[in-house]
């Protein structure tokens, strides 16, 4: 529980029989031939996870998921169970009508029959969630730049309706939106070409891919996306969830092997579970757990007839947006081509965002994009767009333009869309003739590197790799998310603040999105609330020493001031 | 101003207990449910000890003093604890 799956080597297992010929040792083990060998020595391990396959990397691949403290543990889960014995009262009260029930609930003349609503399922929103319902669904009245506007709201019956004051909170600035390189703005370039697009297609399409949907914008895009990538052909859509949920089926069927990252995006699992294939879980980027159902797969088939399988397919994200980590690509790559398994590349906040050109996770490792069979991405995170692209061979995207379920049956990208993406990778990639691409990128990567030496200075777990845009910061108790969410915005900071079911139980966190637009003022301004924020709740549970503020730690609480 | 800091220091102390029990998401009904009920239990476990605790270390000693190992036999515990418990019904 409190220790990270990444970190923690497999295993060894005592093989009795032998499947290469080797004799076992004193003890029954069997040196195998893995690609990546398990950890020896079994010391507990120095949570920054760096170097298990050096030869592989290029740069240093530091991660780190410190542990949660014991004690951290033990009092967040005393606060969920006195949350539930409250939450049992509150349900009482409502069952036997002391208090008004604002849930839905069936008529009197539908009791005899099978109820409809389980009440357990919501056992959690009912009493947890909405309780500190107000810090999620804010209204935004600007363009949610590096800055943005936010609507007031209050709520007399706590949290079950809102109303707007019709006061704005103004130029808050956004630790949340994920506006890597900056491109969500309401002017300049980019603004201006969407513009004309609108003026000359309108704004709807009236049509799928298949009829009449297909513009040459489309055409246009999914020509600059192939450029872009490096592979020869890519596909475009309207909604990055549905590259994913409606593309997967296509690919993969009944009899073949869908190997999972344990961490995928909602949309992987779907794509997946639709598809109809057998789907097993690896660990959180974890070569070993990898190799190991590679290994079983091979040899063992499938579950009753021990057939070989159709095709092998590993999903991986480039960065996981809960934990900040980059997925470990070379290693997975070479596994892959060890034992001839597809490779399947969620790049939706890589892409953009990674790599000195921007080119996501495969430029950042600077390996060859050919070497990955399916690239797909989205266009909302980096480019101020909507929408997805899949990626790769010619055949392959000949295949999905005629079997994709998106194509046959979902509404093509809107025309301004597709020339804001058109001008925003353009602007990337360097070709609109200025350098601002470039600029956007180096000041994304200095902002990044910034932000988290300063928070891990101040003495906060922060999980992740030290490249990753994305920075998740440890609340753990139930109480603060509220309160972080809540200070934070009186603090005209507007966070994201993430508790279960989205993440494990007790790792509730503050995710923020570090972007090329916030500059160094707004950087610090944000670091400064963030650390008397940290200190009025406590939240500087990090026991590595950090030389600048260990002394300060102990002693700040006599000078922050209360709510 | 030195009450003035004590007061600011004791309301994030309260503060503190609100966030880790998490109380502070909880409406104020049941904020004062759960202080009363969290109160009375701590006030019954100070009064129990301050009874009980002293006459038991008391006995101890005695115990020990008197080389017997038998903690009943020693003393005139019964009657100890009967006058403390008829002071302590005084108070």
């Amino acid at each position: 529980m409190t220790e990270s799956t990444a970190s923690k080597p497999l295993n060894g297992e005592t093989c009795l029989w032998t499947s290469n010929g080797k004799k076992p040792g004193r003890n029954g083990f069997v040196k195998t031939h893995c690609l990546f060998q398990q950890q020896k020595c079994r010391r507990p391990q120095e949570n920054h996870n760096v170097w298990h396959n050096a030869s592989v990397y290029n740069k240093p691949f530091v991660e780190s998921f410190e542990e949660t403290p014991l004690l951290v543990a033990v009092l967040t889960y005393m606060g969920y169970g006195i949350l539930t014995l409250f939450g049992y009262l509150r349900d009482f009260l409502r069952d036997w009508n002391f208090e008004k029930c604002h849930v839905a609930k069936e008529r009197d003349e539908q009791k005899d029959f099978v109820p409809l609503y389980q009440d357990f399922e919501n056992f959690y929103t009912r009493n947890l969630y909405m309780r500190i319902r107000d810090n999620w669904n804010r209204p935004i009245c600007s363009v949610p730049g590096a800055r943005m506007d936010v609507m007031e709201r209050v709520t007399h019956d706590y949290n079950w309706t809102f109303k707007h004051t019709g006061t704005v909170l103004f130029d808050v600035i956004n630790m949340g939106s994920y506006n890597y390189l900056g491109f969500a703005e309401n002017s300049g370039l980019c603004a201006n070409a969407a513009v004309e697009a609108a003026m000359k297609y309108g704004l709807g399409v009236c049509g799928t891919r298949h009829e009449i949907g297909n513009l040459d914008k489309h055409e246009e895009l999914e020509k600059l996306v192939a450029r872009f990538l490096g592979v020869e052909s890519s596909m475009v859509f309207g909604m990055g969830f549905a590259t994913n949920s409606m593309n997967i089926p296509t690919l993969a069927g009944k009899g073949c092997l869908i190997l999972s990252d344990e961490l995928n995006h909602a949309s992987l699992v779907l794509g997946a579970r639709l598809s109809g294939s057998t789907i097993r879980v690896f660990k959180h980027n974890n070569m070993q757990s990898l190799e190991k159902l590679l290994r079983d797969a091979i040899v063992h088939g499938q579950p009753r007839t021990h057939r070989p399988w159709k095709k092998i397919l590993i999903l991986v994200e480039g960065i996981y947006s809960m934990e900040g980590s980059i997925v470990r690509l070379p290693e997975v790559i070479a596994l892959k081509k060890k034992y001839k398994a597809y490779l399947y590349l969620d790049e939706a906040h890589s892409i953009g965002a990674l790599g000195p050109g921007g080119r996501g996770v495969v430029d950042y490792f600077g390996l060859d994009p050919c070497d990955v069979d399916i690239m797909m991405g989205t266009f909302t995170k980096s480019f101020g767009a909507a929408g997805g692209y899949i990626g790769g061979n010619k055949e392959l995207i000949d295949y999905l333009r005629t079997h994709s379920h998106s194509a046959i049956y979902a509404t093509s990208m809107s025309p301004p869309v597709a020339q804001q993406i058109i001008t925003s990778m353009k602007c990337i990639m360097g070709e609109d003739g200025t350098t601002l691409g470039q600029e956007r990128l180096c000041q994304l990567s200095k902002n990044t590197t910034y932000f988290r030496r300063r928070l891990q200075e101040m003495g906060f777990i922060i999980y992740g790799n030290n490249d990753s845009p994305v920075v998740p910061l440890m609340l753990y108790m139930p109480a603060k998310i509220g309160a972080f969410g809540r200070e934070m915005l009186k603090r005209n900071i507007g966070t994201v603040v993430v508790g279960f079911p989205a993440t494990p139980i007790i790792e509730s966190r503050a995710r923020f999105c570090v972007s090329a637009a916030h500059t160094k003022e707004m950087l610090d301004t944000a670091l400064n609330a963030i650390s008397e924020v940290g200190d009025l709740l406590q939240l500087k549970y990090s026991r590595h020493a950090w030389p600048s503020d260990e002394e300060t730690n102990h002693f700040s609480y006599l000078d922050s001031h209360q709510d | 101003m030195d009450v003035k800091n004590m007061r600011e220091y004791m309301g994030w102390l309260y503060y503190q207990y609100l966030l880790i029990t998490g109380i502070y998401v909880l409406e104020p009904w049941e904020k004062s449910i759960f202080n009363t009920v969290l109160f009375t239990m701590v006030a019954m476990v100070v009064y129990t000890s301050y009874v009980f605790v002293p006459i038991h270390i008391w006995c101890n000693f005695e115990t020990r003093l008197k080389k017997k190992d038998k903690y009943y036999l020693i003393c005139h515990l019964p009657k100890c604890t009967y006058r403390l418990l008829e002071l302590s019904l005084i108070f």
